[in-house]
């Protein structure tokens, strides 16, 4: 009752200080950092729009915060308000109060802050935007951030009693989360969790989730820590020991912090999302790490094999039952009946049973590459029908965390690999057999395997769908669900599933996206040769998470990233002069390659300028020669005639006079034009030398079926097709080849 | 309420000893002047009081039990005016005494009406404490100090600033308070002792040099008393303080106190300032 009053009256008083509410107004503005051109460029979103100014506001508003609460706590010492306050109070109690008022006052600001940003964010994020999302990243990045920063300053200040060497060491903390090693330790930055991306076609709650993990360690830590400094409040005017040491009398103070301490220990020690893999790198002997089974004689071979996974969308853990037949057709006698397996170290073993019988296992601590050993021991003959049963969290290799997030289980959507799901036989043979694999997901979620949609389905009764698919191998590569649409699309002689995130749905139809894939197909097929990735005539395009990172194509499947469908994407004017046109080039990169990759700085040669060529051939066929000249061919001349006239190009010598940055620009600004604009010129005019379009067309068939190809084949994202390369096959020189504001059609 | 304060010595950790072997008792009702030259030790023997420090030796009783395990109860009926303290500048007086009263868990908008009434602060009610003056911030002090009609007062020189009506007002105040609680002022006003305690401490150099009824002090310097016309150039008496001087057309009235005066000064009645001088010089003598 008195403690609610005394934070009341708290409340009140910093409502009246100016100082409050100039760091309320600098607090609103901090998400601007977040937009300046600091941080990385990105083209997905949810980074650009809620990442980045989140992360900034919760970084610079948690150090306006934290002065702020340094200002508090020392003036009641600089002015002697403390004499009054402390000879009627316990002297720890007001500073208690005022940390709850602050806590509270932060907690409203950051509301307000967001309420403030909403409108601008949702307005650029258009159908991406997604309020839950939003919220969440204030509720776990944003807040907290700013709690701890009052916590550990205040702490910082109750300890040394000197306002300097407070501010001295929560600077050097704060410059902590700027060390290399502690930005890419996902949940050593305290000040802020790191957040490699975000994606805004699939709701990942992922980063959130291990953000607030880390969250958690780090309050509670920083908690301790307060309520420790609480007890080193001066007493009878005695320094911090004596007073440390007196404060600890009144045991709870103690005592809750230790408990704080040892929650964040157990916390940090049992992280669920981690494999624990205490070695920091990829080992080039994992693979040979069980090779103690390597050399050993299969005896018991496994058949009908049937796996089923039930992901748990709203805990983010996974249930999987293996069942296996176990046979001997060996003509060997089992000499050891001990078997072993390895799997996921985020699961438990529920049990193992061998026809209906369970049957003892251990599992060891050891932990591979994701991987850990099970020991389990059969009956002789041990023949008959295995079953193992497992729960938990797929945990992600340690060392590869923030940069990969390899499985991932959200509301909206779960993507799975092998290795964070299954388990492996490592002394029963299981190879050359097919397995049958039951996905049980809710009705709303379509399944994907192996980049494929799958539509082999059966609904529960209860709101879930099984899902079935007969795999050939034990091999699975990855599986993947969520809120899906599927579109059938026939061109160039090939079934197509075209599949993309629904929040996409309506943009798709305004955009006719769909024609843009028939156009492309039906034109690259007919003048390179079929996308390579297709397989039996058939090819699944499909729209993956930005989380996803790795290849671009699988058997039967090519993959195209999410943010060509972001609202900012499709208005890109260097890529296409509509949207459909923006996806029109994204798509033909899969023929030329360097899809999704940003180009080298000064190489002029390279996957982009084949592919704006491409799509100015094809655009061309759709809208007529008028348009190709307006949008293309002109807005190239253009530039490259703007490029030409630079001052600083026509005179490198005050170029490097200029501040770095600046260089930065105009070079980058430069390969911009060269790769988006010169270079498809340069192709223009070896098609005027060549004779026409159809004698550059086979020279492009040639360069595409000769060179290119065996790249794509290789999974060479990249293809590395110098200019060289192209002067030898075309037998141009490179001064025919130049360039300038005078070209003509 | 009862105070006991046995052979109390406080060394600061900087090795000052502020107070020796100071002892003595108080009960309510009761108005203790506390008066002593600069540095003598009363601030230092409040805040042993209001547990604000530890005694390196000696004991504090409050009602027969050690002070510090009863600092809680302590705190609950204390009003203390420090000698320098500040304000929340960003309150206005209402504020603040309800951010104090919240502190003394003292609930009622009515008490604080009451110390404003009691401190002249009605009209400032609502101004910022910022805009206050000097002899208004003591008031404040003052007020807050008063809120919850506490059973123990320790004053710390509460008139400092305030004007001689509002002085004068003050210590009757006070004089009302100690009817029925006890009220430690410390002051360098004599004529505040005079008019209202009932009981005098004069501390120098650490040491208690007298406890009792001012008018006891006054007795125990009659006769040591005395005045004389002196010319200039004349020198003070051997043994003599001289307590004031003042121009006469006969040259210069003085004033002096001492254990034997002179036989050309005439004796006169002591005042409580004279016995006060007295007491310190002898104080330092010894
Ligand atoms: N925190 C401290 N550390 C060290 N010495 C101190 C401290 N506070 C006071 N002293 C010393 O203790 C002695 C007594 O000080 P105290 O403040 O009690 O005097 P006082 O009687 O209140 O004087 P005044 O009339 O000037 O207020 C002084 O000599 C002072 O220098
Ligand atoms: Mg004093
Ligand atoms: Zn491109």
């Amino acid at each position: 009752m008195k403690y609610s009053r005394l934070c009341f009256v708290e409340l009140r008083r910093l409502l009246r200080k100016k100082s409050f509410w100039i760091c309320v107004i600098l607090c609103c503005c901090t998400p601007l950092l977040g937009f300046l051109p600091l941080t990385f460029e990105d083209d997905i979103l949810s980074n650009k729009y809620i990442a980045n100014p989140v992360i900034a506001a919760t970084a610079a508003g948690g150090i306006i915060w934290a002065v702020f609460s340094l200002l508090e706590a020392s003036r009641v010492h600089r002015t002697g308000t403390d004499v009054l306050t402390d000879a009627v109070s316990a002297p720890a109690l007001l500073p208690a109060a005022r940390m709850t008022a602050q806590i509270i006052l932060v907690t409203c600001t950051a509301l307000v802050c967001a309420l403030i940003w909403m409108p601008y964010i949702a307005h650029k994020m258009e159908y991406l935007f997604s309020l839950k999302f939003y919220l969440a990243n204030i509720a776990v990045m944003l807040v907290p951030g700013w709690w701890l920063c009052m916590l550990i300053m205040e702490s910082l200040y109750q300890f040394t009693r000197k306002a300097e060497a407070a501010a001295l060491i929560f600077a050097l903390a704060v410059g902590c989360c700027f060390l290399p090693y502690v930005m890419l330790n996902y949940s050593l930055r305290w000040i802020c969790p790191t957040v490699v991306t975000y994606s805004d076609a699939f709701p990942t709650y992922w980063p959130l989730r291990v953000g607030l993990w880390a969250r958690i360690i780090w309050l509670s830590l920083g908690l301790a820590l307060y309520l420790l400094s609480l007890a080193a409040v001066r007493k009878y005017q005695r320094g911090m020991i004596v007073s440390f040491l007196r404060g600890c009398k009144q045991v709870c103070l103690p005592i809750s912090a230790a408990l704080l301490i040892a929650l964040a220990v157990v916390m940090g020690a049992y992280q669920p999302f981690i494999d624990h893999d205490p070695r920091s790198y990829l080992d080039e002997d994992d693979e040979f790490f069980w090779k103690e089974y390597i050399d050993q004689r299969l005896v018991i071979s496994a058949v009908n094999i049937r796996y089923t996974i039930a992901p748990h969308l709203t805990t983010g853990t996974v249930s999987g039952t293996a069942e296996y037949d176990l046979k001997n057709n060996s003509g060997y006698k089992v000499e050891n009946n001990e078997f072993s397996f390895v799997l996921n170290p985020g699961y438990t073993i529920e049990a193992i049973t061998l026809d209906e019988n369970p049957v003892p296992f251990e599992t060891l601590p050891t932990v591979v590459s994701e991987q850990r050993q099970t020991k389990f021991t059969l009956p002789q003959p041990c023949v008959g029908h295995l079953k193992i049963m497992y729960h938990g969290m797929p945990a992600q290799r340690r060392s590869m965390l923030p940069l990969l997030v390899m499985s991932t289980v959200d509301p909206d959507y779960v993507s799975l690999y092998r290795n964070s799901v299954m388990p492996e036989m490592l002394n029963i043979n299981v190879t050359s057999f097919g397995a049958d694999y039951s996905i049980i997901l809710p009705e709303d979620m379509q399944l994907l395997w192996e980049y494929k949609p799958v539509t082999d389905k059966e609904p529960t009764g209860d709101g879930k769908n099984i899902w079935h698919v007969k795999a050939d191998s034990d091999y699975i590569f990855n599986l993947q669900a969520g809120k899906f649409v599927t579109r059938k699309i026939e061109a160039g002689g090939v079934h197509i599933d075209f599949t993309y995130g629904d929040i996409y749905d309506s943009v798709v139809e305004e955009n006719d996206i769909c024609g843009a894939v028939k156009a492309v197909i039906d034109y690259c097929s007919e003048h390179y040769g079929p996308l390579i990735y297709t397989e039996d005539d058939t090819l699944s395009l499909l729209q993956t998470s930005a989380l996803i990172t790795g290849g671009w194509a699988f058997p039967g499947a090519a993959t195209w990233m999410e943010n060509i469908l972001t609202p900012e994407s499709l208005k890109d004017a260097e890529r296409g002069a509509s949207a459909k046109e923006v996806f029109i080039h994204e798509l033909i990169h899969h023929w030329w390659g360097g899809y999704g990759v940003s180009f080298e700085e000064e190489e002029i040669w390279g996957c982009e300028g084949m592919t704006v060529y491409s799509t100015y051939r094809l655009v061309k066929e759709l809208y007529g020669e008028e348009y190709a000249k307006k949008y293309y061919v002109e807005k190239w001349i253009d530039e490259v005639k703007q490029q030409d006239r630079n001052f600083y190009n026509r005179y490198p010598a005050f170029l490097e006079r200029l501040p770095k940055a600046m260089i930065k620009q105009i070079l980058e600004d430069n390969s911009g034009v060269n790769h988006y604009s010169r270079m498809p010129l340069m192709l223009l005019k070896a098609e005027q030398l060549l004779g026409g379009e159809a004698e550059m067309d086979a020279l492009l068939n040639r360069i595409y079926k000769e060179q290119v190809i065996d790249h794509l084949a290789d999974g060479e994202v990249l293809v590395d097709y110098s200019f060289e390369d192209f002067l030898r096959d075309s037998g141009l020189t490179e001064e025919e080849l130049h360039v300038d504001e005078n070209f003509a059609l | 309420m009862k105070i006991d304060i046995e052979n109390i010595t406080m060394i600061y950790p900087s090795g000052k000893k502020a107070l020796s072997d100071v002892s003595f008792h108080a009960v309510s009702p009761g108005f203790i002047g506390i008066l002593g030259p600069n540095g003598a030790g009363k601030t230092t023997l409040m805040k042993l009081l209001i547990a604000g420090l530890i005694p390196t030796k000696g004991e504090i009783l409050l009602n027969d039990k050690p002070l510090l395990p009863q600092e809680k109860e302590l705190k609950a009926q204390l009003g203390y005016l420090p000698q320098s303290f500040g304000l929340f500048d960003e309150l206005k007086v209402t504020e603040f005494l309800d951010y104090m009263a919240a502190l003394k868990g003292i609930s009622g908008k009515d008490e604080i009406r009451r110390v404003l009434a009691c401190t002249g602060l009605e009209e400032q009610k609502k101004t910022p404490i910022r805009q206050l003056s000097g002899g208004q911030r003591q008031r404040v002090g003052i007020a807050q100090a008063l809120l919850g009609n506490p059973q123990l007062m320790i004053l710390d020189e509460p008139t400092v600033g305030l004007d001689p009506e509002e002085r004068v007002r003050f210590r009757n105040i006070f004089s009302e308070l100690a009817q029925d609680k006890i009220v430690l002022l410390s002051t360098h006003i004599i004529d505040d002792v005079q008019a209202v305690c009932s009981r005098v401490l004069i501390i120098d150099g650490g040491r208690i040099l007298f406890d009792g009824e001012p008018s006891a002090l006054v007795e125990k310097t009659e006769g040591k008393v005395g005045v004389y016309v002196a010319q200039t150039g004349d020198a003070v008496p051997e043994g003599c303080h001289v307590v004031s001087k003042v121009n006469v057309s006969e040259g210069v009235l003085c004033r002096i106190t001492g254990d034997h005066l002179p036989d050309y000064a005439e004796p006169v009645r002591p005042t409580l300032e004279d016995a006060y001088l007295c007491c310190i010089h002898k104080g330092a003598r010894t």
